[in-house]
């Protein structure tokens, strides 16, 4: 809505006289834009009041408010040519107060004659650099749909006069000349070196922003759609906009042209619906049978492809040169070639592996450690019980040898300490003495 | 396994075992066991009927395990005194208390 429909309406809801900053505040516009509104509605009919009493909507306003009559103008809209001028200079990145400057001087002239408007810029109290002056006219003049003056092509276009003169410049009608500028969407021939585009640039152009209307009418009928083809067309066009302005080489500007349509026409007509009945849902074992037939025939294919393609030969490593996303030590993703990855995993797992194993050698030496003392003591006890004279708690001592008389069969034992001496059979009626082989056989 | 390597490792566990009793001791106190002791309240019995169930089950477990090694408890409380000689007096200081409480030992392990 316009502001001075705003204005009205705002008004309107009022009860009594409103004061010019209460009610800039509430449009959250500037004081001294929406004291100009009010003026210029007072001028009309349809705000009565003044700074002072303060302002009030009249009947008329009222009813060209119901009536949908309030007629907005450009400086309405905030569009009028010396604001769209100065935004100009603003978007080359002149300072404010040249700006104001240097338009009140082009302001003081005809400012939609380009020859003024140079002359103008180019005087010594606007204190621009002559760069920024070229820029700022030729932007203006482009704007005008207006060609470039005669005089004017050596400074506007970076051209020598000299250089026109002696026909250094591209031949006439060579893809190379610009000598078209785009007028109401048609290429209107303005003179070589005159104009913005060759013939076949306005053409790609006009053909590109037909596309975009094209898709911008029925992006209309679908505004809840994503940003779509004609989003991606005026991608284009913002991407080439320095190529085209700052006199590219045209073969270049065409390559870059012909890449960027076609990746364009690719995005477009993989959004297009496929036509046809819908194909039946594939079971999962179906879709897994599809695709291990087609990488059987990828497979096959494989050394066609890569000659097609122009890939190497791979000689190690078959997942090499493939790019995959992890997660970094950091926490924040990192895309690695999947044989780097590998072999990153590969030694992950291999420090894993030795920081178990050491782990596992902590443990071991702890328990020794705490163990050995309780080990070198039983060892201490084993050995004391295993000497002769030692005392063996453990197990029971050992039973005496006891032999057996031959004669009169009386059981018998060898004295403690025996050293092999002959013994006799205690049976004081046998008394048979046995020596030591005898007894030990 | 021969006959110095079975006898040492005998030796180990009976070391073992003791510490572990060693370590029970000295949390329950030397002194509450005196007590105990000149009540004529058996301390290995009073000890293993204060374990739960579970622990009762190890406990009886790993005893008689020690015991099919031929670690007997008799061995295992000489093993304890040489450690901690504080409880000589009382275990080999009163007629009959040892082999009371190897008795208790015993009922223990047999108890299912």
């Amino acid at each position: 809505m316009a502001f001075m429909i705003e204005l009205l309406e705002a008004l309107r809801t009022k009860a009594g006289p409103v004061n010019t900053a209460d009610l800039a505040k509430e449009l959250q516009a500037s004081k001294e834009g929406t004291l100009k509104q009010l003026t210029r509605a007072r001028d009309s009919g349809n705000v009565s009041g003044t700074s002072q009493e303060g302002w009030e909507i009249s009947d008329a306003g009222k009813e060209a408010l119901e009536k949908g009559d309030i007629q907005t103008s450009m400086i309405d809209e905030g569009v009028t040519p010396r604001q769209q001028f100065e935004a100009i200079g603003r978007l080359i990145g002149i300072k404010q107060d040249r700006i104001v400057l240097a338009t009140n001087m082009v302001w003081s002239g005809d400012y939609e004659d380009i020859d003024w408007v140079a002359k103008a810029l180019g005087r010594e109290g606007a204190d621009l650099a002559d760069d920024l002056r070229r820029v700022w006219t030729n932007s203006w003049r482009a704007k005008l749909q207006k060609g470039i003056p005669p005089g004017l092509e050596a400074e506007l276009c970076g051209v020598s006069k000299e250089g026109l003169q002696s026909g250094n410049g591209a031949e006439p009608g060579t893809p190379g000349d610009r000598e078209y500028i785009i007028v109401d969407e048609q290429p209107v021939r303005v003179g070589q070196n005159l104009g913005d585009y060759g013939l076949q640039d306005a053409k790609d152009i006009l053909a590109i922003r037909a596309m975009r209307s094209r898709f911008n009418g029925t992006g209309q009928s679908d505004k809840a759609n994503p940003p779509g083809a004609a989003e991606k067309v005026s991608e284009v066009l913002a991407a080439l906009e320095p190529y085209i302005n700052k006199g590219t080489d045209m073969a270049t500007l065409k390559e870059v042209l012909a890449d960027k349509l076609e990746l364009q026409k690719q995005d477009i007509l993989s959004r297009i619906p496929q036509q046809g009945p819908p194909a039946q849902a594939k079971t999962f074992l179906e879709q897994i049978t599809d695709l291990t037939s087609i990488l059987g025939t990828l497979k096959d294919s494989g050394p066609t492809l890569r000659a097609i393609l122009g890939i190497p030969e791979s000689s190690g490593n078959p997942s090499t040169g493939l790019p995959v996303r992890i997660k970094g030590p950091d926490g924040e993703p990192l895309v690695m070639d999947l044989g780097q990855v590998i072999d990153w995993q590969r030694f992950q797992s291999s420090e894993r592996r030795a920081d178990e194993r050491h782990g596992a050698l902590v443990g071991l030496a702890q328990t020794v450690r705490e163990n050995v003392s309780d080990g070198v003591a039983a060892l201490k006890a084993a050995a004391e019980e295993a000497r002769p004279s030692g005392k063996d708690t453990t197990s029971s001592a050992p039973e005496p040898q006891v032999f057996d008389c031959g004669a009169c069969h009386v059981q018998f034992s060898a004295p403690p300490e025996w050293k092999g001496e002959p013994i006799k059979c205690p049976n004081p009626e046998c008394g048979r003495e046995y020596s030591k082989e005898e007894l030990l056989a | 396994m021969t006959g110095f390597t079975a006898r040492a490792a005998r030796r180990f566990l009976i070391i073992k075992a003791a510490k572990e009793f060693k370590a029970e001791i000295q949390q329950a106190g030397l002194d509450n066991l005196k007590t105990l002791a000149d009540a004529g309240i058996s301390i290995l019995h009073t000890y293993l009927n204060g374990l739960s169930a579970p622990e009762k089950a190890r406990k009886r477990r790993e005893l008689n395990t020690l015991l099919q090694l031929g670690v007997t408890p008799d061995m295992i409380l000489t093993e304890l005194t040489r450690q901690m000689p504080a409880i000589a007096p009382i275990i080999d200081g009163r007629e009959g208390y040892k082999k009371g409480e190897i008795e208790k030992l015993t009922a223990f392990l047999k108890e299912s």
